[in-house]
């Protein structure tokens, strides 16, 4: 008897080969269809690499080829889907109710206890040296692309918090800009400084932070705080925060706090001052991106499924002093990073940005300048917020107090506070940091500029 | 050019098997061949071009001067001064920064190390060429007359930059010859696919989740804890088996796609019962060449018990640094010389045997793993710390909320990569052809998998490799 042949038939052979080569050939193809190609990432927030100009030089050290080879991948037709398709797959590579992503690596200092650092008693020592060397200014004109979180994201009950790591030489390096600062414009300015914890410090049990070798927050404000300058003022909003945290005073898929977590804050600021904080209630109302608002965790997480079933909203109040009902109304002045100024709102209609930058509905955003007018008060006063994107949701509360609020973004003005207080003969200057941005050694070259 | 980049797989790969195809005689495919090779080669910059031609010359010479000349002592002349002239070269790119990095640590002297940059795949190409010197001198294979011949057999990109190490003889039928059919065909593209999908889905995955685990920063490493190092360590050598035997694939699939036959690199090294049989299954193009080209002609196992103990201290010294130049690496070759030697000369076969399959199976796991710590770290600093860490050495704890949920957001991801370093899969595709033998339900069944599979792979493969390019910006601009 004839024995039959073992494995499939040369028809199914040749069926396999037609298949796999259809499938090989139409994606070639696809990658030739260069206009098919896209530039720009919303969900990334980048330009997606160009085509290399080619060189000699960059084609002899094969530069230029590598060049290529990012640009193919990188500009591939239908990237986006796939990439979402790869995400899909990936959430279901094992159980992911509960994730952390990042894998920073970052190892975080020990936090110097109160009455073990030699400050808590002498309230005018300079914090204890650490081995860490001093940073050195960054020169005039330097374009700062500084970072607003780096650490890992644990992704627990559908919503994502950071971790944050406590750098002592980074936290001493900003401390050491707050006095240089009060030095400089102590006499002239009150001088506040508040110091905004992530959502984890907030919302999470100090036990699970502790477990991921992460820092505790709150100390690490105490830590700042205790070794300010006692004529510098500390808003601490740590604990209204927590006292609060059943609201929804920060974003599940973003790392920023909710313009309502900032209204606590603003309470904290009005203590302070002596003044009646107003009510929510007074102020006009809106919200953006409702139940679509996916932020920074959600990229940074490679978009986690778990956010997506979870998405944010922005809700924002309007100041008292602004026109709510006039989208065509400009209230503020801001100054953009190209050195093109332009009138703007306060709170502004973001609906034709992408879905996942409606927290920039605040305050312009992140520019090196920017100011509102008051037109409602007559008494000159004036103040100054230098500040990271935290500022941005804390500003519109400010704006009713005062004739006139400027605000900086400390990551990317090359002004300093003593001048800025001179050309503006402001009152009041606060300064906001997150913690992260202020304990952290990305930032402390900056703070040394604008500290000069 | 790597196999795993889009460019290569939607770009290169079609091209070259649409000459291929298409081309008439096998000198056409050749020579085709041998442009797409070079193109591929020059990929990472053409002045590494120059020194592959170099060095495929004077082979090409000294194998012709070797089969002119009759008089052994000769011939033996003509052998040494190629061999020595490619070593030359390799340990002059490959090696003598190492060397002077390490005489400066010693004598103060050179003040200056040059930083001469590794051109890619030197050490592959180089066993290659020497090879076919060696076996042209023992009279195994006639010289290549045609100069271009021999540098399409150093350069062919399939294995040029990443192995197998292919010998002369292996290809030098088929490149004369080119024979397909549908069935290598359609083997070969599964057999692609396969290794496609193993690099960019399986060893890329198990890469993102080593390297937050196994980290390169002196400080954050000594604060993993031991549980961590251990998942680290062991995803790790899923990795590097995965990453490694899919190049492979990859070459093979290529091969039989384009007619050339090249023999097998791995053999899933993870059931070994022995260290022994781990090297019979592991990387074997490359333990089969200091085998032929270095154990024997040293005396082999043909000889005392101390002669044989110095060749196995040798070849296990070369082969830790044939991987690298670097300590690490040459203690890694050791480390496996001691366990070679101890299996040999202290366990024998019948002490092997002694133990119960599950210890022997468990022991090779626990020994290769730890080896895998050892080739991860060329800083000697973190090899430490790692090692230190990976007993719990470091006071840092058991584990961490970070260990165990890294642990649990992969856990399937993981078992699958455990099972696809098994033959698992084989021997379930074997069972599914004995059951499909005669047709009906199982026979529609492997036909349509047959289709199906390695499409599937191709598309999963891009969509990794697509995600891989995913770089959301860290520093959020607002």
């Amino acid at each position: 008897m004839k024995k039959r042949k073992t494995g499939p038939s040369r028809l199914v052979h040749s069926v396999k080969l037609i298949a796999f080569g259809s499938v090989l050939a139409a994606m070639s193809i696809l990658g030739l269809l260069v206009f098919l190609r896209p530039s720009v990432s919303t969900v990334e927030k980048r330009e997606l690499a160009a085509f290399p100009d080619f060189s000699f030089g960059s084609f002899w050290d094969g530069s230029y080829f590598s060049g290529v080879d990012t640009w193919y991948a990188d500009t591939y037709p239908l990237r986006e889907e796939m990439i979402d398709a790869q995400q899909s797959m990936e959430d279901h590579y094992g159980i992911r109710t509960t994730q952390i992503v990042g894998g920073s690596g970052m190892v975080a200092d020990a936090i110097p206890i109160a009455g073990q650092d030699g400050t808590a008693d002498d309230p005018n020592a300079s914090p204890a040296p650490t081995a860490e060397p001093t940073p050195t200014p960054l020169p005039d004109g330097t374009v700062h692309q500084v970072g607003e979180f780096a650490g890992d994201i644990y992704i627990t009950q559908n919503a994502a918090f950071g971790t944050y790591y406590f750098s002592q030489s980074g936290a001493d390096a900003y401390i050491s800009t707050m006095n240089q600062i009060y030095q400089n414009v102590g006499d002239k300015v009150d001088l506040y400084v508040m110091n905004v914890p992530l959502s984890s410090a907030v919302m999470l049990d100090d036990a699970v932070i502790a477990d991921m070798g992460a820092s505790k927050e709150s100390d690490a404000i105490d830590y700042i705080n205790r070794n300010l300058d006692p004529g510098i003022t500390p808003i601490t909003v740590y604990d209204t925060l927590r006292e609060h945290n059943a609201e929804y005073i920060y974003f599940r898929t973003d790392h920023h706090w909710t313009q309502l977590g900032s209204y606590y804050a603003y309470r904290e600021f009005c203590k302070l001052k002596g003044w009646t904080p107003h009510e929510l209630s007074q102020f006009r109302t809106t919200e953006f991106g409702t139940n679509a608002y996916l932020g920074s965790y959600y990229t940074r997480s490679n978009k986690s499924s778990a956010l997506a079933a979870n998405p944010d909203t922005v809700y924002a109040w309007y100041p008292m002093c602004v026109n709510a009902d006039d989208p065509n109304d400009r209230d503020m002045y801001m100054l953009q990073r190209d050195g093109n100024g332009y009138d703007w709102r306060i709170i502004n209609d973001m609906w034709d940005y992408p879905d996942s930058e409606w927290y920039c509905v605040f305050s312009a955003a992140d520019q090196p300048f920017s100011s509102l007018h008051n037109p409602d008060i007559h008494d000159g006063s004036a103040v100054m917020v230098v500040k990271d994107s935290y500022g941005n949701a804390f500003i519109p509360w400010l704006v009713d107090h005062y004739e006139y609020t400027y605000w900086v973004d400390f990551r990317y003005t090359d002004e300093t506070v003593s001048h800025m207080v001179e050309e503006y003969g402001v009152q009041d200057v606060i300064f906001e940091a997150a913690t992260f941005n202020a304990t952290g050694n990305l930032c402390n070259k900056l703070f040394l500029n604008i500290g000069s | 050019m790597v196999f795993s980049s889009m460019l290569f797989i939607f770009l290169f790969l079609p091209a070259n098997l649409l000459s291929q195809i298409f081309l008439p005689t096998p000198k056409a495919k050749n020579i085709a061949m041998l442009a797409f090779s070079l193109v591929f080669y020059s990929w990472a910059g053409p002045r590494y071009l120059l020194l592959l031609l170099a060095m495929v010359f004077i082979c090409w010479g000294g194998a012709l001067l070797i089969e002119m000349n009759d008089e052994p002592g000769m011939r033996k002349m003509w052998l040494w001064v190629t061999v020595g002239l490619c070593l030359l070269i390799l340990g002059i790119f490959k090696y003598l920064g190492f060397l002077l990095e390490n005489i400066r640590g010693l004598f103060g002297v050179p003040q200056v190390v040059p930083q001469i940059v590794l051109p890619i795949g030197i050490s592959f190409y180089t066993f290659q060429l020497i090879s076919y010197v060696a076996d042209v001198y023992r009279g195994q294979v006639r010289a290549q007359k045609r100069y271009w011949m021999l540098l399409l057999y150093a350069s062919l990109f399939h294995q040029c930059i990443a192995g197998p190490i292919v010998r002369y003889k292996d290809v030098n039928q088929d490149l004369r010859r080119r024979r397909t059919t549908p069935e290598e065909v359609s083997a070969g593209i599964s057999r692609f696919a396969v290794g496609l999908a193993k690099k960019a889905v399986l060893a890329n995955g198990c890469a993102a989740v080593a390297d937050q685990l196994l980290l390169m920063d002196q400080a954050a490493l000594a604060a993993v804890p031991a549980m961590g190092v251990l998942l680290g360590a062991v995803v790790f050598t899923l990795q590097i088996y995965l990453d490694f035997s899919a190049y492979s694939d990859m070459a093979i699939g290529m091969g039989l796609m384009c007619g050339l036959h090249y023999r097998e690199n791995f053999n899933y090294p993870y059931v070994s019962g022995s260290i022994t049989e781990f090297w019979r299954r592991w990387h074997i193009s490359l333990s089969s060449f200091f085998r032929d080209y270095v154990y024997i002609p040293l005396g082999g196992s043909r000889c005392g018990m101390g002669r044989q103990m110095v060749n196995l201290f040798v070849v296990w010294f070369l082969t830790g640094m044939w991987h690298g130049a670097s300590w690490n690496f040459i203690l890694w070759g050791l480390y496996f010389g001691l366990l070679l030697g101890v299996e040999r000369f202290v366990l024998g076969k019948d002490g092997q045997k002694f133990l119960p399959q599950v210890v022997r199976h468990g022991g090779v796991l626990i020994l290769v793993t730890f080896s895998w710590v050892i080739f991860k770290y060329t800083d000697m600093g973190l090899l430490g710390t790692a090692i230190k860490g990976l007993f719990g050495l470091n006071h840092n704890g058991f584990s961490s909320t970070t260990v165990s949920l890294l642990f649990k957001n992969n856990l399937f991801f993981l078992i699958f990569s455990v099972i696809a370093c098994t033959p698992l899969g084989k021997w379930l595709r074997g069972g599914l052809r004995a059951m499909g033998e005669n047709g009906g339900l199982f026979g529609a069944i492997e036909a349509v998998w047959e289709v199906v599979h390695p499409v599937v792979l191709l598309v999963l493969a891009a969509m990794a490799l697509v995600g891989d390019s995913y770089n959301p910006f860290l520093y959020f601009q607002f």
